[in-house]
């Protein structure tokens, strides 16, 4: 009983950014359990295991080899396609996967938030524990690739967790705003795979942006994915295709979206219990 | 132990839903545009909106045990809700100091692929444990589980009694300042909710801040010093114990004495409703009062409202005393007995052979359903008396004010002089 005695109040929800950011340094600890739960979970009860992480961007690369490369004859920016390919598999399926994650993951506790307080936000940014532990995987894969096909491996590849790290919050930027959603509205559910489809073409992912014609390539700079991909292959391949301008702009409105999305999901928050 | 500070304060604390809105909630985008639709012609909104508390204000001093009084669907558990931080108020504040525990979260967050170890570390976490506190309880939490060999088992390996052991463990260890008690919450066996109401005791004894909500006046009267009545959404009154109980007593009498068909406060489909319920003596004779040892029947008048045969009908008809203690329960289900209406009314007979009730004043409440769906609920349908009676044949009036709650049928004798009857 020492310890000091804290306050709370529990009022209509304003919305705060502040207080939003707040419970998440507070409540640290329990988005560290909620990330390890979600990680020692996902894979239970499979036989390959963890496996899946590598499986499923391995197979997907490589069926876009075959054929954007193969058949298409898109062209690679003069690296190996499927080597070309997996450095936009890697930040894309950390993007999604944060995304998805993100968005499911307030109606995924409902158990728990139907009895008992703790701030939902925390389970949002939980969602960051199994992102990066795929992504970290998928890199070592990419190490593997890259000497399949005799790329030339750089110190720069070290840089490349910050890039997965980044698109990783991009896409609990995005999920933070679709999550109150879909404790409203199961929709959202359904509608995202989708729209994630049609946004990874959107994105240089399993071709170069040097295909996109010059006359339409601001509005694809706009798209936040587009520098974060660019990022890595530059990274990870040599080639450099970023340009700081879209950088700054993907940037500028993922912090947007994230600072909004805090506040809105706060005005919502306080309303899940009866809704979900 | 007299401070300057209170433990919970709530100041004017509503809460708002909508029906249809608050449980059955429109899950899919069309159905929220067919209700936008019509709104946005008339400007007026057509929703109907529920206030499920309004106006709540009270103080709770540290220290003190409180309890919370009111019907089923008073606002009590919105209350506690709001209390514990589960879903905001609609209007109004609530200021909480310390740690908001509840006795009854048992196993909250619990992941049954993680082994008990991990799932003590999780639901700490999220009832609100630091790390460090949980890795120092971490080996008397498992002890008081009685789960030191299966810690590192996975919780879907469990037996529920060993998932609840484990559950309530973690929850009795949380220091918390504040305890919400719910108990119509309470799950389990009959020993779990022993241990349950020990450890509630063992804590108001503790100097710790409870609130404490239940129906039996008996453990309301036994745990708290003051009460907060609530009625309708709204506080009916704050004050004493005894005055809280009384108030809250006096409250359902009145009801009881309604005709059933004015009654609102009914739930279910209303397809058939109980019109009347009363009792009569073995010769028709209708009564407001049962006698000990001697035969009533309980009669429930149905009616239908609608045209169509209804069937595999049963009534439940539960008996409370005076404090609000369930004392038994008349059921169909046990006679295995089901019925079937086609006509627009029916009678329903109960009959009871020999009333093995003490002495004093009973309500009833009852339920009504078929093979799919509740038709009716009624607390407090109706009341009764039970009155002395020479239940034994020998001429001695039973009056067991304090001789428990019930006068069981009995035969006395010795070894030496066995009654034909018993001889085998």
């Amino acid at each position: 009983m020492e310890q000091e005695i804290q306050l709370r109040v529990y009022r209509p929800s304003s919305g705060s950014f502040v207080t939003g950011v707040k419970e998440i340094w507070q409540f640290r600890e329990l988005i560290f359990f909620f990330a390890l739960r979600n990680i020692v979970v996902r894979y239970k009860q499979t036989i390959v295991g963890v496996g899946w992480a590598i499986i499923q961007p391995l197979f997907s690369s490589g069926v876009a080899a075959v054929v954007f490369g193969h058949f298409a004859k898109l062209p690679s920016e003069g690296s190996a396609y499927m080597a070309f390919v997996m450095c936009g598999v890697i930040p894309w399926k950390a993007f999604e996967t944060a995304m998805t994650g993100a968005s499911n993951s307030v109606t995924s506790e409902g158990g728990i938030l139907q009895k008992v307080y703790f701030p939902k936000l925390t389970a949002v940014f939980s969602t960051l524990g199994v992102t990066l532990v795929d992504s970290f995987l998928q890199l070592f894969l990419l190490v593997i690739v890259l000497l399949v096909y005799n790329e030339p491996i750089t110190m720069w590849l070290l840089l490349t967790p910050i890039v997965v790290l980044w698109a990783a919050m991009t896409g609990i930027a995005f999920g933070i705003w679709l999550a109150p959603l879909n404790v409203k509205f199961r929709d959202v559910r359904y509608a995202l795979p989708f729209v994630l489809q049609i946004w990874m073409y959107a994105a240089p992912v399993v071709y170069s942006s040097e295909i996109v014609p010059k006359d339409k390539l601001f509005w694809y700079q706009l798209n936040p994915l587009n520098p974060i991909i660019e990022t890595f292959r530059g990274l990870a391949l040599g080639n450099n295709h970023l340009s700081l301008q879209s950088a700054v702009i993907a940037v500028t409105l993922t912090l947007l979206v994230l600072v909004s999305g805090i506040k809105f999901f706060k005005k919502m928050e306080s309303t899940f219990a009866d809704e979900i | 132990m007299k401070s300057d500070y209170k433990s919970l304060e709530c100041r004017g604390v509503g809460k708002k839903f909508r029906i249809g809105g608050a449980r059955k909630v429109q899950n899919s985008l069309t159905e929220t545009i067919m209700e936008w639709l019509p709104r946005m012609m008339d400007n007026r909104a057509t929703r109907e909106e529920f206030w499920a508390l309004k106006n709540i204000s009270f103080d709770v001093q540290p220290g003190e045990i409180v309890g919370i009084i009111g019907r089923n669907g008073a606002g009590k558990s919105t209350l506690l809700k709001i209390l514990s931080g589960v879903t905001a108020p609609t209007e109004g504040e609530v200021l909480v100091r310390g740690r908001v525990g509840s006795l009854l979260e048992v196993g909250t967050g619990f992941n049954a692929e993680l082994t008990g170890r991990e799932n003590v570390f999780l639901s700490g976490a999220i009832l609100g444990m630091r790390h460090a506190e949980v890795v120092r309880k971490f080996d008397e939490i498992v002890a008081f589980a009685q789960m030191e060999k299966f810690v590192d088992t996975p919780v879907k390996r469990y037996s529920s009694g060993m998932h609840l052991r484990l559950g309530f463990a973690v929850a009795a260890h949380l220091e918390a300042e504040i305890l919400l008690v719910d108990e119509v919450l309470a799950v389990g066996d009959a020993a779990f909710q022993q241990k349950c109401m020990d450890k509630i005791r063992e804590i108001t004894r503790s100097g710790r801040t409870v609130l404490f909500v239940s129906h039996s006046m008996v453990a309301i009267s036994n745990l708290c010093q003051r009460c907060v009545v609530i009625k309708g959404g709204e506080i009916k009154m704050i004050g004493k114990t005894e005055d809280a109980v009384a108030s809250y007593l006096e409250d359902s009498r009145g009801r009881a004495t309604m005709p059933l068909l004015e009654r609102k406060d009914r739930t279910g489909t209303g397809k058939i409703q109980f019109s009347e319920v009363h009792l009569e003596f073995e010769d028709g004779l209708r009564v407001e009062s049962a006698v000990l040892g001697q035969t009533v029947k309980l009669i429930f008048t149905l009616s239908k409202k609608v045209s169509e045969t209804i069937d595999e009908l049963t009534i439940g008809a539960m008996v409370s005393n005076n404090y609000g203690q369930i004392v038994t329960t008349f059921w169909t289900e046990y006679g295995k007995k089901r019925f079937t209406m086609t006509g627009d009314s029916l009678q329903i007979i109960c009959r009871i052979p020999k009333v093995q009730l003490a002495p004093g004043r009973y309500t009833i409440t009852i339920g009504l359903s078929s093979a799919t769906m509740a038709l009716d609920w009624l607390e407090d349908a109706v009341e009764f008396v039970v009155t002395p009676g020479d239940m034994f044949g020998t001429g001695f009036l039973v009056r067991p004010e304090k001789m428990g709650l019930v006068v069981c049928d009995q035969t006395w004798f010795d070894s030496e002089h066995i009654p034909a009857e018993e001889r085998k």
